[in-house]
C-alpha cells in the first residue's frame, strides 16, 4: 500500500511532467523562433506569484488515429487566474510546444470553463493564442469546441472585457474567437491570422503572397483593421495589456478604475489658442490638441495604424477614463470614411457598454467622396457611427475645433445625437457643407451673371463664411453650449464631466437593436 | 343698630376676608415652596442636561470648525509634501470633492438599461 508521502512524490512528479509541456527540445525550438512558451508568457503577464492553474491534469479523450497512445500535457493550453495590478483577470495560453496547440474537445472544454468562470466572477479574460488550429484527429468534437468557445465569446461581450493575445499561428475557424473579443493584440513576425493560409490561397486563387503579408501584425494593424494594437516584440505586448486594463473596468455593472492626478483640472493650456491654423485649409496634429488637454499628456491610442484619420484612444481627465474620438486634419482631412466610420463605432459601443465616458474632438470637412466609398458602402458604415453614438448613455462630450459640415457635423457626437455637452472654439465652422460648396450653390446664378466671375466667387464664399462658417449660427440654436477660448478647454471638460458623473439615462426596453452591421 | 356701627361692623368682615385670602395664599405659597424643594434636584438635572446639550452643540460647532482648518492644513501639507514644494508657495482656493465612483443616480439607469437588453 502507498503512504500518503509516496502519493505526494507521484502527484508531485505527475505535475512536473506537465509543466514541463512538450518538452525540452520543443521548448528550446520555441526560444529558437523568438517565442516564449506559455507558462512564461503568463508568468510575464501576469503579477508575480498570483497566478493558479486549474485543470493540469484533463486529458484528450480521442481513440482515432492512434491519438489514444499520444500524451498531450495540460491538453495544449494552460488555463487559471491570477491578477493584473492587483485585479482578477482569467487567462488561457495554448502551448505550441504540444502538439502544436492544437485545439480538441477537452483543450476546448478547458478554455470554456475559464471563460464561464470569468463572467461570474466578473473579471476580464485574456487568450494568449499560439495554435497550429483545430486537432484534425478529433474531427468534429473539435469543431464542437470552436463553437462553444464562439459562443461564449458572445455571451461574454458587453458584460467582461475580452482581450486576444495572437503569439503565433491562430488560422481556419481559431480566427473567429479573437475576432469576437473586444481587442486584439498581434507582435510583429510571429503574429499569424489568416482564414486560408498562403497555400490554399495560391491553389485556389493562384494569387501568391507570404504569410507575413497576408496575415502578419502590419496586414491586420494596418489594412484589415481585425486587430488593435501592434509591438515588436512579447514583452512589449504585455505591457499594453497592462496599459489597457488600466483604464477598463472589469465588468460592465463597474465604474473604471479611477487614477488620482496631480495634473490640475482647471489648468489652462495657453498652446491651444495657436494650435489651429488660420488657413482653414491647412493641417493640424489633432493628436497635439489631444495630449494638451488629457492628465499628464497620456493619450492610449487604439488601431493607431488603421484609418489614421479618426484617431480613437484611452486617457484620463481629472482621474476619470475617458475613450476619445477625434477626426485627423493630417490625413484625409479628417474626412470620415468606411474603415474611419467601423473604427469609431466599435470603439463608441465598446466605451459604452463599459461605462467610460466619450470626449470627441470633431474637426472634419465631411464624408470622403469616391466611388470605392459608395460602393463600398459608406451610406451603411456611416450610419453605424450614428447609431452608436445615439445608442451610448455614458456621458458624452463634443469639442468642434474647426470644420463640422453636413452630415458629418451630425455624426461626430453632435447635441443632435444625444451629446450632453457641446464645446465649439472659435475657430470652428458649423454649417451644412463647406463655404466653397456653399457659395457654388447659393450664388450660382449671381457668379454666372457676373463680368468676374472669379473675384465674385471669391467674394461670395469669404461673405459665406463670415456669416455662417462661424459657431455662432448654431450657438444662437442652443446646438452648442458655450464657444470656449481654446486654453480653457480641459477646465471646461473636466467641469462637465464631474457635473456628469451622475447622468442618468434610460432607453427604451428591447430585446436588441439592429445596428446596420 | 346705628349707621355707624353697621359701618364699623362691616369694615372688620371685610378686614378679616382680607386677612383670611392673603393667610391662604401665603399657605399656598408656602406649598408650592415645599414642592419646589420637593422636585428641585431633578429640574437641575434636566437643567443640566440642556447646558450639556448646548455646551456640546458648541464644541461640535467648534470642533467642525477647526476640523475645517485642520483639514486645509493636512491637505496643503500633503500636497506639498507630494510636489517637494515649499507650503509658502501653494495657496488653496477651493477644496472640493470629487466623484470617485458613479452616484446611485447614475448606477440605476446603467443597471435598468442592461436589463432591459439582451
Amino acid at each position: 500500500m502507498e503512504t500518503i508521502e509516496t502519493k505526494i512524490k507521484i502527484l508531485e512528479q505527475k505535475r512536473k511532467t506537465i509543466e514541463m509541456g512538450g518538452g525540452e527540445k520543443r521548448i528550446q525550438k520555441q526560444h529558437e523562433s523568438g517565442k516564449l512558451t506559455a507558462r512564461e508568457r503568463i508568468e510575464k503577464l501576469l503579477d508575480k506569484d498570483s497566478f493558479i492553474e486549474i485543470d493540469a491534469f484533463v486529458e484528450h479523450r480521442s481513440n482515432q488515429f492512434g491519438m489514444q497512445e499520444t500524451k498531450v500535457p495540460s491538453e495544449g493550453v494552460i488555463t487559471g487566474y491570477g491578477t493584473i495590478d492587483g485585479r482578477l483577470v482569467f487567462i488561457f495560453a495554448q502551448d505550441f510546444t504540444t502538439i502544436g496547440g492544437s485545439l480538441g474537445e477537452m483543450h476546448a472544454a478547458k478554455i470554456c470553463k475559464v471563460m464561464d468562470m470569468a463572467a461570474k466572477m466578473g473579471a476580464p479574460f485574456i487568450g494568449l493564442n499560439d495554435s497550429g488550429g483545430a486537432r484534425i484527429q478529433e474531427g468534429v468534437d473539435a469543431l464542437k469546441g470552436f463553437g462553444d468557445i464562439f459562443y461564449r465569446n458572445t455571451l461574454s461581450s458587453g458584460v467582461i472585457p475580452q482581450l486576444s493575445v495572437i503569439l503565433g499561428p491562430c488560422a481556419g475557424g481559431a480566427v473567429y474567437s479573437p475576432a469576437l473579443t473586444d481587442f486584439v493584440f498581434m507582435v510583429s513576425g510571429i503574429s499569424k491570422m489568416f482564414i486560408t493560409g498562403p497555400q490554399v490561397i495560391k491553389a485556389v486563387t493562384g494569387e501568391e503572397v507570404s504569410d507575413e503579408e497576408l496575415g502578419g501584425a502590419a496586414a491586420h494593424n494596418q489594412r484589415s483593421g481585425v486587430a488593435h494594437f501592434i509591438s515588436q516584440n512579447e514583452q512589449e505586448c504585455f505591457d499594453q495589456i497592462k496599459k489597457l486594463l488600466s483604464y477598463i473596468p472589469s465588468n460592465n455593472l463597474e465604474d473604471p478604475p479611477y487614477k488620482p492626478t496631480t495634473d490640475n483640472p482647471t489648468r489652462t493650456v495657453p498652446e491651444l489658442d495657436t494650435i489651429v491654423p488660420a488657413d482653414p485649409n491647412k493641417p493640424y496634429d489633432i493628436k497635439d490638441v489631444i495630449k494638451h488637454i488629457v492628465d499628464d499628456a497620456d493619450f492610449f491610442e487604439v488601431q493607431p495604424l488603421y484609418a489614421p484619420n479618426l484617431i480613437i484612444g484611452f486617457a484620463r481627465l481629472a482621474g476619470h477614463s475617458v475613450g476619445i474620438l477625434a477626426n485627423q486634419p493630417k490625413h484625409l482631412a479628417g474626412c470620415l470614411d468606411i474603415n474611419a466610420s467601423d473604427k469609431a463605432a466599435r470603439f463608441i459601443r465598446f466605451c459604452d457598454a463599459f461605462n467610460i465616458p466619450l470626449v470627441t474632438f470633431t474637426d472634419t470637412p465631411g464624408y470622403l467622396p469616391g466611388v470605392n466609398q459608395e460602393h463600398g458602402g459608406i451610406i451603411r458604415h456611416g450610419a453605424k457611427l450614428l447609431y452608436a453614438y445615439s445608442e451610448a448613455t455614458v456621458p458624452k462630450l463634443t469639442v468642434i475645433t474647426r470644420k463640422a459640415y453636413g452630415g458629418a457635423y451630425i455624426a461626430m457626437c453632435s447635441r443632435h445625437l444625444g451629446a450632453d455637452q457641446v464645446f465649439a472654439w472659435p475657430t470652428a465652422e458649423i454649417a451644412v457643407m463647406g463655404p466653397d460648396g456653399a457659395a457654388n450653390i447659393i450664388f450660382k446664378k449671381e457668379i454666372e451673371a457676373s463680368e468676374d466671375p472669379i473675384n465674385i466667387r471669391k467674394q461670395k464664399i469669404e461673405e459665406y463664411r463670415d456669416n455662417f462658417a462661424n459657431p455662432y449660427q448654431a450657438a444662437a440654436r442652443g446646438y452648442i453650449d458655450d464657444i470656449i477660448v481654446p486654453s480653457t478647454t480641459r477646465a471646461k471638460l473636466t467641469s462637465a464631466l464631474e457635473m456628469l458623473m451622475s447622468k442618468s439615462e434610460k432607453r427604451p426596453a428591447k430585446k436588441h437593436g439592429n445596428i446596420p452591421v | 343698630m346705628t349707621t355707624i356701627q353697621v359701618f364699623q361692623e362691616s369694615l372688620k368682615t371685610s378686614l378679616f376676608g382680607m386677612c383670611l385670602v392673603l393667610g391662604t395664599l401665603y399657605i399656598l405659597s408656602l406649598i408650592l415652596e415645599l414642592m419646589r424643594l420637593v422636585f428641585e434636584p431633578k429640574t437641575n438635572v434636566k437643567k443640566n442636561e440642556t447646558a450639556l446639550k448646548e455646551q456640546t452643540l458648541e464644541q461640535i460647532q467648534t470642533v467642525d470648525t477647526t476640523d475645517d482648518t485642520e483639514l486645509i492644513a493636512v491637505i496643503t501639507a500633503a500636497i506639498a509634501e507630494y510636489l517637494q514644494t515649499p507650503i509658502s508657495t501653494l495657496k488653496i482656493g477651493a477644496i472640493r470633492q470629487i466623484h470617485e465612483k458613479t452616484p446611485i443616480w447614475g448606477i440605476e439607469s446603467r443597471i435598468y438599461n442592461i436589463n432591459n437588453k439582451f
